[in-house]
């Protein structure tokens, strides 16, 4: 009886579902460091080490108050929603941003500078900033704030809707 | 036995609890009763997920400026994204009650799967995508597959291939974390190798909360106890690594089923005291497939399920009971 076909094709899903997603994964890999959801390799947290280097905002002003000096945009938290709650949709942003301006693609660079910019930016109307590379070790920083370095990559600015 | 049969017996016996031998059969009776709860659980907790979206997508659509549109949404800029997204997590709301009135029906269970599919895009079509709904939408996917039920009347086909589709979720969702803990271990090895800190150097875990908590500014409420004792919060990483690596295993041994999943809402917690990342629909899916697992002995004996463990299965089995014969795992 139990070779009947309610049973005999799905004892096989288990695997298939894993390798098939598995399949997935790597078929939809268009090698641009974008995932395409909803499949996801769960690489989360996979490296660790005490010489980072992360993508991050640097702004120098908002609505033409300078910053002096200039603060990293998570640690605006009385100028942005964002940077208040440590929302972690923007740091995966400008990751994606920073590839995207590594491999030249201007299109990429320009629809998502409008998300960061009109949505991540939204509680200022004007603001000059810049895509920098920080180096840190991660403890350090903790403790201290201090930065080992920052390589600056491009500087961008949100200007005032007309 | 030829290879075939072999493979087959493999398959049968490993993967879906399908029966060697006429007395597994209760069990078989049993665990489709809680097959059954599960499915309907699943869309009850599925409806609850999609009212409690219904204000947070709100506020976002009404917030954000400029989007980033996922694949699923990509007919999003052609209506007003503060009216189109509240229409489609009211849709995800009542066909996900639907579903679960009449789960039966692959009508509904697939139209669930693909307005979830366009509500959990939602969040993640800023720019940046988060995973917090993932899992719930493969178990969607994988609920697709159900056989049509009768009840208490199926016929066993009915309902081995019922507890198949089961074993599939539970197959995918524990892919998932061992995946997660491939990655570290794989890079974890790298940087050994490398003479560089890492995941398995003592001050790795210190490391990566640190990182953390500089790159969004958090403040989790025990990230600087954890970093400051990194020699007691080491082990603790290291156990997370193990559980994850090892658990597609745990699929095979239904004594491990409960605290697997028990060891993995841990695991969330941590990633909530520690990073400030919640994973609140992991906590659910495994409170329903594993703490609840429809696969899970009658009988509890942590001893049994000590004797099942990755890797130290062998070694428990010799301390706990030098003299005892604890018998081997069988799915039930």
């Amino acid at each position: 009886m139990h070779r009947d076909s309610a049973y005999r094709w799905r004892r096989l899903l288990p695997p298939l579902l894993v390798v098939g997603y598995i399949a997935g994964l790597v078929l939809l890999d268009r090698g641009t460091k974008a995932e395409f959801f909803p499949f996801f390799n769960w690489s989360l947290f996979p490296q660790t080490t005490a010489q980072r280097s992360d993508w991050a905002l640097l702004i120098y002003s908002v609505d033409g108050q300078r910053l002096d000096p200039p603060r990293l945009y998570y640690d605006l938290k009385d100028t942005f929603d964002a940077a208040r709650s440590g929302d972690s949709t923007l740091m995966k942003l400008v990751r994606r941003l920073g590839a995207a301006v590594q491999r030249g693609d201007e299109q990429s660079v320009t629809d998502l500078r409008r998300v960061v910019e009109d949505t991540f930016m939204r509680e200022a109307q004007t603001v000059e900033y810049e895509l920098v590379v920080v180096r840190y070790d991660p403890i350090v920083r903790l403790r201290t704030g201090v930065i080992e370095g920052i390589d600056f990559v491009e500087p961008f600015s949100k200007a005032a809707a007309p | 036995m030829t290879i075939p049969n072999r493979i087959h017996r493999v398959l049968r016996k490993g993967f879906t609890g399908a029966p060697l031998h006429e007395p597994v059969f209760q069990s078989i009776e049993r665990n489709f009763v809680r097959a059954r709860w599960l499915v309907k659980l699943y869309y009850l907790l599925s409806a609850y997920t999609a009212y409690s979206l219904m204000s947070p997508l709100h506020k976002q659509a009404r917030d954000a400026v400029s989007w980033d549109f996922l694949w699923p949404l990509f007919w999003m800029p052609q209506f007003d994204p503060v009216r189109a997204i509240g229409w489609l997590t009211l849709a995800c709301f009542l066909v996900a009650l639907l579903a679960f009135q009449f789960p039966r029906v692959l009508l509904f269970r697939l139209t669930f799967v693909a307005t979830f599919l366009c509500v959990a895009a939602v969040p993640n079509s800023l720019g940046g995508i988060n995973h917090g709904h993932h899992g719930w939408f493969w178990i969607g996917v994988t609920f697709l597959f159900l056989p049509r039920d009768a009840g208490d009347a199926s016929s066993r086909a009915v309902k081995m291939g019922y507890l198949a589709v089961l074993t599939a979720a539970q197959a995918l969702l524990l892919s998932f974390y061992t995946m997660a803990g491939l990655w570290k271990i794989s890079f974890g090895i790298l940087n050994l190798l490398r003479g560089a800190e890492g995941n398995l150097s003592p001050r790795g875990f210190a490391l990566q909360l640190a990182n953390r908590v500089v790159q969004t500014g958090t403040d989790p409420l025990l990230v600087l106890p954890a970093i400051d004792n990194y020699w007691l919060s080491w082990p603790m990483f290291l156990f997370v690594i193990y559980a994850q690596l090892t658990a597609l295993f745990v699929l095979f041994r239904p004594r491990l089923h409960v605290v697997w999943g028990y060891i993995l809402i841990g695991f969330h917690l941590g990633t909530w005291l520690l990073m400030e990342i919640s994973f609140s629909q992991h906590v659910l899916f495994l409170l329903m497939l594993f703490v609840l697992s429809p696969f899970r002995p009658e009988r509890r004996s942590l001893r049994e399920a000590a004797a099942d463990l990755p890797v130290f299965g062998p070694l428990a089995r010799f301390a706990l009971a030098p003299n005892r014969q604890v018998p081997r795992s069988a799915r039930t």
